[in-house]
């Protein structure tokens, strides 16, 4: 995982959302939920960023229930690595924010 | 009650199709099926949907499924272009809320208009001097020239909108 480059807030909060299944309308809700509903994530573009997290490898389609066609997601081992890096990457952001700014001291 | 439309928009235009439809939703006409130039209305909830237009690049039947999954139907298509509609939730409906996907749509869009304009210029000239095909050749570069029109109206869209982006990535 020697990928530094920042996440977009959607993907973040996709794999966020995706430390336990869910389907799509429930990822949804759930972005919306983390961000007080400031991050409304749109269907053609959740679709789009869902099927690039599953080529990355980050996050895999668990297997359909029976006679239901809504597809669950998971966030990867590798998914939880990309998460972790942003996180370090953010911490180092506010960080110095703060330092610089003299907002509240770390 | 039902009623019929018939109405030419310009693909360039799509969005203004849409501000139409959501119109309509407004005055409680909701869309039940559209094709060329034609849409069919009931009358329904003043409000009831917000609709929406995409135009697909390829058949992606897993898309539709997922679509229906967030509470988003398709209630018509014609061609690639697909007609959208949503219960109104009290927030915009959007198909993409990031640029990239925004851009993207447009890109295809651009590349319809471009294909209308390549497959029209070459028979529209080589036509022109055939006194049997003139006729034809004149449509030809009519749809050349339309093709050509919107092409570049939506790069000019396309490029201010491509503008925004680098300052807030």
């Amino acid at each position: 995982m020697n990928e530094h480059i920042a996440l977009t807030e959607a993907f973040y909060y996709i794999l966020l959302s995706l430390y336990e299944p869910l389907h799509g309308y429930g990822i949804m809700q759930k972005a919306e939920e983390f961000s007080d509903g400031r991050v409304r994530l749109a269907a053609g573009t959740l679709y789009g960023a869902l099927n690039t997290l599953q080529d990355k490898g980050w996050i895999e389609a668990l297997p359909c229930a029976p006679g239901s066609r809504k597809k669950e997601y998971r966030i990867t081992a590798a998914g939880r690595a990309a998460v972790e890096n942003e996180l370090a990457r953010l911490k180092e952001l506010v960080k110095n924010g703060e330092q610089v700014t003299g907002g509240n001291p770390v | 009650m039902k009623k019929i439309i018939h109405r030419t928009f310009f693909v360039w235009n799509f969005e203004k199709e849409i501000d139409w439809l959501n119109d309509m939703s407004r005055q409680g006409w909701q869309l039940c099926r559209a094709g060329f130039f034609v849409y069919e209305f009931e009358q329904g909830e003043p409000g009831e949907y917000q609709y929406q237009l995409q135009l697909l690049r390829k058949a992606d039947p897993d898309y539709l499924a997922f679509l229906e999954e967030t509470g988003i139907q398709v209630v018509g298509r014609c061609l690639n272009w697909i007609y959208l509609k949503k219960k109104s939730d009290g927030q915009p409906f959007e198909i993409f809320s990031d640029l990239e996907g925004v851009l993207r749509h447009l890109d295809g869009v651009m590349a319809l208009c471009g294909v209308v304009m390549a497959v029209n210029v070459l028979p529209g000239f080589a036509n022109l001097a055939n006194s049997h095909l003139q006729q034809l050749s004149w449509l030809n570069l009519a749809l050349a020239a339309v093709g050509a029109f919107g092409f570049f109206k939506l790069y000019f869209r396309r490029r201010a909108l491509a503008a925004r982006k680098d300052l807030h990535r």
